[in-house]
């Protein structure tokens, strides 16, 4: 059964429009890698969810409940973790999770304070003490703390060092399995969420490229490598598009049928194939 | 009330300034209230009335209150007239537009079902302190008109009228409001608080011109009050008049005109001006607490408008 639900949701700001009525169902349970480079609509399809945007058009519900309509259904059924992890200087860590539960009902406060604790981070401390690291885990321990079916975390690895992106995404996978907790994980790096994620998101340009399980994604694309020699190469499938590889040799990325003979795409490839076949899009378009 | 301590410590500054600020200004008053009263002397001797015996010996002791009821007393006042200023603008930007500068409404409203109840939980406090600090300013103001003007009855008299009695908790409260509704919509400390200043001064400009104005329309007439001296106290004079033979109150411009400059030598020939009644114009001390009542509505129904759309806005807005 679909958590999210997004039906031709549109979002513009001013004259640029962010998403463009897209249409997307996202089952629960799991965790969904939504990826997309900068710009891509990842934060506001989040913030939507979260109420803290309007649809220009269009409509989202959260577990069946529209952000719009009825906010507090909603949000009952959502722990945010935003990109800017702010926090209130003057207030200690236990301090933000008495407000925490004064402001949820529900709110497990020891869950939350055993998260905190797990990671050594001393309720005592204040904001101000803190690394980019340790406000993010803050942050993912409150929303663990809200006992919420539904994680939305908005592009939470971007400022830590590889060590604490470990730890983070370590303790979302676990919430993911043990307590069936539906992830919404936005990055625009595949790579740093591709070790937890169960499905992938693809947005680009405010539109949905790809949107499927990782291993049906992968088992939909090859890619196929133009050798400097020229020796022809099978060609099955509808091209996505052709990109340059480091090397500056071209790579095909190309959507089969399931069951086609051939090492499947990566995923990193399957992202940099879609984003290459939007990219002279937009620059048409800029032009 | 445990969300109500962490938004005081999380708001600690605007707190402990308006704390401070209150303190101060009401505790000065206080002071000066409290040491008037203590020479007790009658009222009866600064009118002059007195029993001369009585009054002669404490003339020393009259001057230092007067000293007293002057200096001081003007510093006093001017605590309490900034007091719903600074109180109001303060609390009513930390409450939301410092917390949507910072960022941390991102923490309350993904948390918080209603944004409304977050809001009602630390606006209801903070509005309340506000008022209950304006009333005790008020009341100080009062204490300090009778002392600084003895035997005049504050409560029916004009004297500072709208920088005493329960005046100053309306406009502390209507301070609050646009300040939180600034704050709400331009979600910037700054500006929102240059904004809200020149509102709140706006607001409070704008009561006392509607004040005056009404009271205008609302003049008694008085005849034959012909002596400055017999001018009562209670009296906001409004407007002097005369009373011409044929029974018409003219203005003193058109009196000249009519039967010429008293001050003028008779062999000039002109008209010679009649016996003429003064007609004086005046608020009676009656309809102080009237005015003082409409004053403080219109002061709290601009706080309370602030404070809707404060929350129209929150609950639209994004964080």
């Amino acid at each position: 059964m679909p958590i999210v639900v997004a039906d031709q949701l549109a979002k513009r700001y001013g004259r640029a429009e962010a998403l463009r009525a897209i249409s997307v169902e996202i089952e629960g349970g799991g965790v969904t890698a939504l990826v997309g480079p900068n710009g891509a609509g990842k934060s506001t399809l989040l913030k939507l969810c979260v109420g803290f945007e309007r649809p220009t058009a269009g409509r989202v519900t959260v577990a069946g409940a529209d952000p719009t309509r009825d906010r507090a259904a909603a949000i009952r059924a959502i722990g945010y973790v935003p990109q800017s992890p702010t926090l209130y200087r003057e207030l200690t860590l236990a301090e933000h999770l008495q407000l925490a539960a004064g402001l949820r009902p529900g709110f497990d406060l020891a869950h939350a304070s055993g998260r905190l604790d797990d990671l050594g981070i001393p309720e005592s401390s204040k904001p101000g003490e803190l690394s980019g690291g340790q406000a993010a885990q803050v942050w993912l321990a409150i929303a663990l703390g809200t006992r919420a079916p539904l994680l939305l975390l908005d592009e939470p690895l971007a400022n830590l060092d590889p060590l604490a992106r470990r730890e983070f995404l370590q303790v979302v996978a676990d919430a993911a399995k043990a307590n069936g907790v539906t992830v919404l994980l936005s990055s625009h790096v595949i790579s740093d969420v591709e070790p937890i994620a169960d499905r992938l998101l693809l947005l680009a340009d405010g539109r949905v490229l790809a949107h499927d399980t990782i291993e049906a994604t992968r088992a939909a694309h090859r890619t196929l490598r133009r050798g400097a020699d020229g020796a022809e190469r099978p060609t099955t499938g509808a091209l996505v598009s052709v990109f340059p590889e480091r090397d500056g040799r071209l790579v095909e990325l190309r959507r089969v049928e399931p069951g086609t003979p051939g090492e499947p795409s990566t995923l990193e490839e399957i992202v940099l194939g879609y984003l290459a076949s939007v990219r002279p899009a937009r620059r048409l378009a800029a032009a | 009330m445990t969300n109500l301590v962490l938004a005081v410590r999380a708001h600690r500054f605007e707190t402990l300034a308006v704390g401070l600020f209150a303190v101060a200004s009401l505790g000065g008053a206080a002071l000066v209230v409290v040491r008037l009263m203590a020479y007790g002397i009658p009222a009866s001797c600064f009118r002059g009335t007195g029993p001369s015996l009585i009054c002669q010996g404490l003339s020393g002791d009259m001057d230092a209150y007067l000293s007293i009821a002057r200096d001081w007393g003007f510093f006093a006042l001017a605590g309490i007239v900034l007091l719903p200023i600074v109180s109001g603008l303060f609390l009513g930007i930390a409450m939301a537009g410092k917390e949507i500068d910072r960022g941390t409404t991102v923490f309350a409203w993904s948390l918080a079902p209603s944004r409304r109840r977050w809001l009602v939980q630390r606006v209801a406090p903070a509005a309340l302190a506000v008022v209950v600090a304006g009333l005790i300013g008020g009341f100080f103001g009062d204490q300090l008109e009778a002392l600084r003007d003895p035997g005049t009855d504050p409560a029916t008299t004009f004297g500072h009228l709208g920088l005493r009695g329960p005046v100053i908790a309306g406009e502390a409260l209507a301070v609050f409001g646009l300040a939180l509704a600034a704050g709400a919509v331009l979600g910037r400390i700054l500006p929102a608080l240059l904004v809200a200043a020149a509102l709140s001064v706006g607001a409070i400009a704008g009561v006392n011109l509607a004040t005056d104005a009404w009271l205008h329309h609302e003049t008694v007439a008085v005849l034959g009050v012909d002596d400055v001296g017999n001018v009562q106290p209670s009296w906001r004079v409004v407007d002097y008049r005369v009373l011409a033979p044929d029974g018409a109150i003219i203005t003193w411009n058109e009196a000249y005109a009519r039967y010429g400059d008293p001050g003028a030598p008779q062999s000039s020939g002109g008209p010679v001006m009649p016996d003429l009644k003064t007609v004086l114009f005046v608020n009676p001390g009656e309809i102080y607490p009237l005015v003082v009542a409409r004053m403080t509505l219109l002061f709290a129904a601009l706080g309370l408008a602030g404070i809707v759309l404060a929350f129209a806005v929150v609950d639209r807005r994004r964080p």
